[in-house]
């Protein structure tokens, strides 16, 4: 059934043995964890009494008195962000497609920050800001003696950022769908003598309602599998990510109760992952067809208009501050007493002294800094080939059980980080695969957890390229993997760049999974920040986190150079429908 | 250049399927060494699974296919010797036109040079030796479309498939790549199967035509028979327009038989239809309209719509028969609505249908 060709046949069941390896297994193995006792006996009575026991689902809160069920919290807080995330997603997506608002290059960039920016740094920014020494509480006591508060560490806080770190996700899944709506549909019913009001109401918001629906799910399936911003600013109010953590790290060291709190948050993301899917997929009420659609959109009603630039303008605001802030934050002497600039914190993470030898990196950072670089320079490539070759199977192929096969690597994309990392150490803790506190596992994890955006950049181009083009390179003898060396990758070479670039990038600042699985001979410089944050050494963590900002910065401009934009350009273009104009004279 | 050897095709009771959907139904027929066939039909009507099923590009269901004297029924596209000209022309974008042409040696495994050198001859045999090394993108539809071909021929292959190859080119653009394709194909001495929904690229570029409808042939000859006799109202209706109208068959000998349309006689082949009423086709050419005076044994009629196209006149005109879709080449004496005409037949033109 593979056409005979051993590439693709061996291609696939390569693939499916290492998703099935470093992905399935592992959930198998937290399965499998969740219903045994302590000695090792099998009990559904053991994952019954954990997945109900009241530190999960309490309501005191709402009673009053103590806090509610890290379940509880859980779901509060995705349903709050998701909320919050596409109300302002649709906001910026209306402002940059429906008005003619000037700076829209500058929405654009923010977009880009939440994905070279380690999870943690809006919650550190909102330390600096509103936390008990920050800016805003220094104000109030100032100017009014009002007695510093403690709000931004619990459910607040952690709201606020999430909303910030994912609002630019939203915005993403919102501007296609904005931008989706048809404009003809939209002058249909202006011909039709419907006002402003009247067409956005009753056509161009309709439209939209299954990607509003898909930004929500998106924002909600986020905040759950968060672990950064709650370990920071969560406080006393845990949700399941951190739970997770504080189960298998802390003093409890209990691996059943992590398991099957990672069971929790698991089913938690793939029902939030099916529903995603439902809204998605079948009904495509958007309307991209291949015709082209002309037709200019219709302006927003005044008061939607205005809506949308007092909504989005101040968070932009308020969004930039929050980096501002991060970055000043780690130049001056301890924040919120001493505001006197210093490089002090820069020194002591990234001292170079010259020793007998030569270079000493004498810094506190460098050696956690060297270990992260390594690591994602040798898991990127990996990662964006395996991406890259699973795309081209499914999207290039056809074999049996190719739709188990997609439908396995789609629910890869679903699992929490925290629920891969306790995975991982239940199962490679221990032969027959012993993997952990090697760099192995590191790697591993990074491929695995990043393979997805490999492989949807892929998909995404791969749909681009016309499957005559593989089907002219069969018919003149180029066998697959000839067709998909010479033809297939050359065009998808923007693809391959943008997977190379965010595998690299993503293994620089994912915190979720590895804190599982660093160890004292492979620390990551995310989690060495994080240990640096728990443990009050803000100037630290502060200037470690803005090195990572500027080198991803640095990192994807370079790959940008070195393959050149102009070879991008060309190949972007020459896939374009054909010209079919007669032989000029 | 090494000899070229055309081959024949065969497909042997060929069925594909794709889940429920049959795409191509039971499909027989040969084409012979160095002959131009087309697989002419509506889209959807398996024409262009036939095609890939040639190429390999797809595998049957069930059914065989033969080329040459080989079975290549499980063979893949890339085992196939069979080159193919896609509707895209399917250009490589990041290749120049020369390594475009080049591409099939080189994949061959011959050395850069040879394959450039084979490529250059290609080339120029479809008169672009100069554009070698532009990229697809800077050439025009037509030069597009000539690149191809050459890319297709470079490998020698025995049979050569097109698939609707001049869809994307303007009207007249199309004529001139359609002869262009006839000469080639006839100097070559290969084996061409084309794939087109237009029936007069069909006529004009083809020793044979095969109609395709339904996932089956709904009949194969040559343009001639197919355009004067078609078996069926499908294939009247699709090789031109035709009127079906009413007519009674009174059998004469075993060949012909005579046919009465309202009041107008003809004799016909009657095809082995039995006696009794049948189905008739017209060309719309084939009603010649007379003005003034409606003398006996001419069927009356009235314009009911008239437009003017150039080289004709089209007119709708309402009869005994019904309303009957007519074209007339006297534009210099147009008729208005309302005009009161005798319709008359031509000696061609008019066939029997079966139902």
């Amino acid at each position: 059934m593979f056409k005979g060709d051993a590439f693709v046949a061996g291609a696939v069941v390569v693939v499916a043995v290492l998703v099935g390896l470093f992905t399935f297994y592992p959930v198998a193995r937290i399965l499998l964890s969740a219903v045994q006792e302590s000695d090792g006996a099998l009990s559904m009575r053991a994952l019954v009494e954990r997945l109900f026991a009241a530190k999960i689902w309490r309501l005191d809160c709402v009673t009053g008195g103590r806090s509610c069920g890290v379940g509880w919290n859980t779901l509060l807080l995705a349903v709050l962000t998701a909320t919050t995330t596409t109300t302002l997603g649709l906001a910026f997506a209306l402002v940059v497609t429906r008005t003619g608002f000037k700076a829209k290059r500058l929405l654009r960039v923010l977009t880009v920050l939440p994905i070279i920016t380690p999870p943690f740094v809006i919650g550190l920014g909102l330390i600096l800001i509103f936390g008990r020494s920050g800016l805003v509480n220094q104000l109030m006591e100032w100017a009014f003696t009002v007695a510093p508060s403690r709000w931004i560490y619990g459910l607040p806080g952690v709201w606020l950022a999430q909303t910030l770190a994912f609002t630019p996700v939203a915005f993403l899944v919102l501007i296609g769908v904005v931008e989706g709506v048809s404009p003809s549909l939209e002058e249909a019913s202006q011909t039709l003598r419907a006002g402003r009001w009247h067409t956005f109401g009753r056509v161009s918001l309709p439209l939209m309602r299954p990607g509003l629906a898909n930004a929500f799910l998106v924002g909600f399936i986020e905040s759950i599998a968060d672990f950064g911003n709650p370990i920071v600013l969560g406080g006393n109010f845990g949700v399941l990510s951190t739970e997770v953590f504080f189960s298998i790290v802390g003093a409890q060291l209990d691996q059943g109760r992590a398991a099957a709190l990672g069971v929790l948050l698991l089913a938690l993301a793939l029902a939030a992952f099916f529903v995603q899917r439902r809204v998605v997929g079948p009904t495509v009420y958007t309307t991209i067809s291949g015709k082209g659609d002309s037709g200019r959109p219709a302006p927003l009603p005044p008061l939607v208009r205005r809506l949308a630039f007092g909504v989005a303008l101040p968070w932009a605001t308020l969004t930039l501050t929050i980096y501002a802030m991060a970055l000043a934050g780690g130049f001056v002497e301890t924040w919120g007493r001493d505001y006197r600039p210093t490089l002090r914190h820069y020194a002591k993470a990234f001292s170079i002294e010259w020793g007998g030898g030569g270079i000493i990196w004498s810094g506190s950072a460098w050696r956690s800094f060297w270990t992260t670089l390594e690591l994602a320079s040798i898991a990127a490539p990996l990662t964006a080939a395996l991406g890259i070759l699973t795309a081209y199977l499914l999207v290039r192929q056809r074999f049996v059980g190719r739709a188990v096969f997609e439908f396995a690597t789609m629910l890869s994309f679903a699992i929490p980080g925290t629920v891969i990392g306790v995975s991982y150490i239940l199962a490679y803790n221990v032969p027959p695969v012993e993997l952990t506190g090697t760099a192995l596992i590191l790697i591993v994890c990074f491929v695995f957890r990043n393979m997805p955006v490999g492989l949807r950049a892929g998909v995404a181009a791969m749909s681009q390229i016309d499957g005559s083009l593989d089907e002219a390179s069969r018919t003149l003898g180029g066998k697959s993997f000839v067709t998909l060396r010479r033809v297939i990758l050359p065009l998808l070479r923007p693809a391959v760049v943008a997977a190379l670039v965010y595998s690299f990038v993503r293994a620089m600042t994912t915190v979720s999974a590895v804190i599982f699985l660093v160890s004292a001979d492979y620390d990551m410089a995310t989690t060495y920040i994080i240990h640096r944050v728990l443990n009050g050494d803000y100037g630290v963590a502060i200037a470690y986190s803005s090195v990572l900002i500027v080198l991803m910065l640095g990192a994807i401009g370079l790959i940008q150079l070195l393959v050149g934009e102009r070879k991008l350009r060309r190949a972007a273009t020459a896939h374009a429908p054909l010209p079919t104009g007669p032989i000029p004279a | 250049m090494t000899e070229r050897r055309a081959a024949r095709i065969e497909l042997s009771r060929v069925t594909k399927q794709y889940g429920p959907v049959t795409a191509v139904r039971d499909v027989s027929f040969t084409i012979d060494a160095g002959s131009l066939v087309t697989l002419l039909g509506p889209s959807g009507c398996g024409k262009t699974t036939t095609l890939r099923l040639i190429a390999g590009l797809e595998t049957v269901t069930s059914g065989r296919i033969l080329i040459g004297d080989d079975d290549v029924t499980a063979l893949g596209a890339t085992d196939r010797n069979v080159s193919m000209v896609f509707q895209s022309y399917a250009l490589f974008p990041h290749m120049s036109v020369l390594d475009n042409v080049a591409y099939g040696p080189r994949v061959a495994g011959r050395s850069r040079r040879h394959a450039a050198e084979v490529a250059r001859e290609a080339l120029a045999g479809v008169g672009l030796a100069e554009l070698g090394d532009r990229l697809p993108s800077e050439l025009s539809g037509g030069q597009q479309q000539r690149v191809a071909i050459a890319r297709a021929l470079v490998l020698e292959p025995r049979v050569l498939l097109f698939d609707e190859p001049l869809s994307n080119l303007d009207a007249r653009l199309r004529r001139q790549m359609r002869e262009e394709i006839r000469t080639l194909q006839r100097r070559l001495g290969i084996t061409v199967v084309y794939v087109t929904h237009d029936q007069e690229e069909a006529l004009g570029v083809s020793d044979r035509i095969i109609v395709m409808n339904h996932a089956g042939v709904a009949q194969e000859g040559r343009p001639r028979e197919l355009y004067d006799s078609p078996d069926d109202v499908f294939v009247a209706g699709f090789m031109g327009e035709a009127n079906r109208v009413k007519g009674v068959l009174q059998r004469l000998d075993d060949r012909t038989g005579r046919v009465t349309i309202g009041g107008l006689t003809r004799m016909l082949p009657h095809r082995g239809l039995a006696d009794g009423a049948v189905d008739v086709a017209i060309r719309p050419e084939a009603i010649l309209i007379s003005r003034g005076d409606v003398e006996d044994g001419v069927l009356r009629g009235t314009v009911s719509q008239a437009a003017y196209l150039g080289s004709r006149m089209e007119y709708s005109i309402a009869s005994e028969l019904g309303e009957l879709f007519v074209t007339s080449p006297a534009v210099d004496a147009p008729l208005a609505p309302g005009a009161t005409v005798g319709l008359t037949l031509a000696a061609h033109g008019i066939t029997l249908i079966r139902p």
